[in-house]
């Protein structure tokens, strides 16, 4: 696993008394969509946020592409890569969802930020910007103002602003939660179709989801790891059926 | 609000650039009357009302722009004054070093204290430039050789290669209303640049700005220092203008009134300043004049003006909560 995209080892991280991480050591390998699923309150959204680095870890190492950047900054870690679709949507409400797109674009241009021109007027980062909402189906929403997007689209949104910086790593917290069926259908598909590109690590509840896309499953429980392994075995592991999947012993 | 965005997508600067050139040639004209009539008093005032709006637009790029909400933004002002006072008594009073000379100070005092305030967010940021500004007030009131509590008068008026260009009442409005142009066209487009995009992303939603990649800090930086320096040159027309220079420029009411244009106008609107620094320049004289309470005046054209477009105010203050 030496070859993992990301690594983590040993991350601990408390609240106050509330320990939320506990020794978690994880690997994504490239390539691999990787699940996380747990229980409310098993410390999913707070193990992604020191993926990312909008929380420092306690104790332990995230090391993404042989780097070691637990303590390097959410914008760092970003440009290195990662790329984080929130649990609750998180785009910029009053920009077009044109602008969010070439703003995310914007930040992994290799020229930078600088430049006198007007931005929303690059045809390079328009092109990416397009291209980007093409695969998330938002094409015609691309004038409107975010705030009127329905909840799913903002979902694809998000997706979109992740998938134009051409990630290496995909944070998907929930990207189906509160999203339509039929939008929830197109997400599915759409991340089907990323999969073997861009490496995930998903979180998401709707099992028939995570079996259909994952490679392998974590399981947290009161923020450590119960079990890791491929689809099948931790369906059948017992003590996920209890604690997670709710079919507690006869 | 729909509209708007659509029209944003397609000329996307359009709108804002019209509104400042409206803004300008009305100034411009009003100059251009009172230059004719001969009435220097209207003259004088005119300057005033284009080196204030100066310095109002520079605060309303910092909050309607970047949502930082600088409570101590006179004191950028007055200090540039101060470089024009004080290089002017080394023999500095030209233009071509003077201006880069006040903006350039400025703008390492303003990043400086930026670098340490924009650790903090909402209130405590807004009490940190407050305190920064007090300190530049205490420094320049401690400067005996510089006039210390009472001021000192200019050696002269700033010259331009040499030629004596702020010497007469016009002059000096039609180089104020210059600064005011270039820095009215120049934060307009702005916004709507790479940086400028940034920038007002990072106002609403830091958290995806950071997320997406952007060391925020930074830009919000540049943002502080940019708008320094050009209060700075804002202090330097406004030094040859009194020929005189006090620590009461930098005043905390000063920054407070800067604050009460910025909001006035709409204070994402940077032509919008321009216009509130206009307003509470007439109310103030034309209340001043036969009482002291012109601030109630004042006070209640603010009130009138967040019953009427309470949605800037909230969001100032909405910003100040976080
Ligand atoms: N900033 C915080 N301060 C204190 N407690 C928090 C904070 N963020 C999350 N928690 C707590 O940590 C636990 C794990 O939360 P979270 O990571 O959001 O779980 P999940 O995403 O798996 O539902 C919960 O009990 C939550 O209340
Ligand atoms: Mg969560």
């Amino acid at each position: 696993m030496s070859e993992a995209i990301l690594s983590l080892r040993d991350l601990d991280k408390s609240f106050g008394a509330l320990r939320v991480t506990r020794k978690v050591t994880l690997d994504v390998a490239p390539g691999e969509v990787h699940a996380l699923i747990g229980p409310n309150g098993a410390g999913k959204t707070t193990l992604i946020s020191q993926i990312a680095g909008s929380l420092k870890p306690d104790s332990g190492r995230v090391i993404f592409a042989g780097e070691d950047v637990t303590h390097l900054d959410a914008p760092s870690r970003a440009q290195r890569g990662l790329a984080r679709v929130f649990q609750i949507s998180n785009v910029v409400d009053s920009f077009t969802v044109l602008a969010n797109v070439v703003l995310s674009a914007l930040a992994t241009e290799t020229t930078a930020w600088w430049g006198w021109g007007v931005a929303m007027k690059d045809p390079g980062l328009r092109e990416r910007a397009f291209y980007a909402l093409d695969q998330v189906g938002l094409v015609e929403r691309a004038p409107d103002q975010a705030a009127d997007l329905s909840y799913g689209e903002r979902r694809a949104l998000e997706l979109a602003m992740g998938l134009v910086q051409n990630p290496r790593l995909f944070l998907l917290d929930e990207p189906m939660a509160g999203t339509g069926r039929e939008e929830s259908r197109r997400l599915t598909e759409l991340l089907r179709t990323l999969k073997g590109r861009t490496p995930m690590l998903l979180i998401e509840h709707d099992m028939s989801t995570v079996f259909a896309l994952a490679d392998r499953v974590t399981v947290l429980v009161d923020g450590a790891v119960a079990i890791t392994g491929a689809p099948d075995v931790v369906r059948a592991d017992r003590i996920v059926r209890e604690a997670y999947l709710g079919e507690g012993e006869p | 609000m729909i509209e708007a965005a659509a029209f944003r997508q397609d000329e996307p600067l359009r709108r804002p650039l019209r509104a400042a050139a409206l803004v300008l040639v009305a100034l411009a004209a009003a100059i251009l009357v009172a230059w004719a009539m001969g009435n220097a008093w209207w003259l004088s005032f005119l300057a005033r009302v284009a080196i204030t709006a100066t310095a109002a637009l520079s605060l309303s790029c910092l909050i309607g722009q970047a949502g930082l909400v600088s409570f101590g933004h006179a004191a950028q002002v007055g200090l540039g004054a101060y470089v024009a006072l004080i290089a002017g008594e080394y023999g500095i009073a030209d233009l071509t070093l003077l201006a880069p000379l006040a903006f350039v100070v400025v703008a390492l005092w303003s990043a400086v204290t930026a670098a340490l305030a924009l650790r903090t967010r909402g209130v405590y940021f807004i009490m940190l430039t407050l305190a920064f500004a007090q300190m530049a007030y205490f420094i320049m009131q401690s400067l005996s050789r510089f006039g210390g509590d009472d001021g000192m008068a200019l050696a002269r008026r700033a010259t331009l290669f040499g030629a004596p260009v702020l010497k007469t009442d016009l002059g000096l409005a039609l180089a104020a209303l210059a600064l005011l142009a270039a820095a009215l066209i120049g934060f307009v487009w702005m916004t709507e640049t790479r940086y400028g995009l940034v920038l007002r992303a990072a106002k609403e939603n830091e958290s995806r700005a950071l997320a997406s990649g952007f060391r925020v800090f930074r830009f919000q930086l540049y943002a502080y220092a940019l708008a320094g320096g050009v209060a700075a040159l804002a202090g330097v027309l406004l030094a040859n203008q009194a020929e005189f220079v006090s620590p009461s420029y930098m005043n905390w009411h000063r920054s407070g009134e800067l604050i009460v244009m910025v909001v006035l106008g709409g204070a994402t609107s940077l032509p919008g300043a321009v216009i509130g620094a206009a307003v509470v320049l007439i109310i103030e004289e034309a209340l001043g004049h036969w009482t002291e309470f012109w601030k109630l005046g004042l006070g209640l054209v603010i009130v009138a003006a967040v019953l009427l477009r309470g949605a800037d105010l909230s969001a100032l203050f909405g910003r100040a909560r976080r």
